[in-house]
């Protein structure tokens, strides 16, 4: 049951980078994940509390070295999705800028685009991370 | 846009049906100009912290969102509203 606890906490943090990501209102916040994970541990947490039940000292350190990564796991993932991914305050200059400056850059097909070449069309600009 | 080079956005994105330009500033010039630079985001220094910013056709921004979440954007559907929505 520990390494069952274990698997369940690895597959919800796996799962939500690998599939639950594709789905915004399960990205913004982990619906599916945060439970499976918390799930997880619980049972990891169960399985020891039972190893520590038995008279007989079979399991208990490697149940507890168990639930120690189950914890370790889910509370890195934890702190991703509630620090890590936290951006720091937008500054003053985004938060007011009223005229949209001009600018000219290069596109991925070596085009030069400038805002400007939308004067009299609704633009979306859209600043991104990158593949970093 | 972002910080990559035009090159790396093609090798990453190539023609996966994108009809819009996808823009390098390796420079950092027009995301400083917005505001959006994010200090020590990236693995080897500064990058472009997410954000949207919606232009009329007079170029003034009249929306704008600046995620405090890199996990949280807008949604698609959420932009092209909002976008039919100016005059």
């Amino acid at each position: 049951m520990i390494w069952l606890g274990l698997l369940v906490v690895f597959a919800g943090v796996v799962s939500y980078f690998e599939v639950f990501t594709r789905f915004p209102p399960l990205r913004d916040f982990p619906w599916v994940n945060l439970p499976l994970v918390l799930f997880g541990v619980a049972l990891s947490g169960l399985g020891v509390a039972r190893a520590f039940g038995r008279s007989e000292y079979r399991g208990k350190v490697l149940g507890s070295i168990g639930l120690v990564l189950s914890l370790l796991l889910a509370t890195l993932f934890v702190l991703y999705i509630f620090w890590f991914s936290n951006l720091p305050p937008a500054g003053e200059t985004a938060v007011n800028l009223a005229q949209a400056p001009d600018f000219a850059l290069t596109s991925s097909d070596g085009e030069t685009v400038r805002l400007s070449d939308y004067r009299g069309r609704k633009v979306a600009l859209i600043f991104y991370r990158g593949f970093w | 846009m972002s910080i990559d080079p035009p090159a790396t956005t093609r090798e990453k994105l190539g023609s996966a049906g994108i009809d819009f330009p996808l823009l390098a500033d390796p420079g950092f010039e027009v995301i400083d100009a917005y505001g959006v630079r994010h200090v020590g985001g990236g693995m080897e220094g500064d990058i472009a912290r997410p954000a949207t910013f919606l232009i009329d056709a007079e170029g003034r921004i009249v929306w704008r969102d600046l995620t405090e979440n890199y996990r949280v954007r807008p949604r698609p559907g959420e932009l092209v509203d909002r976008l039919a929505a100016i005059p």
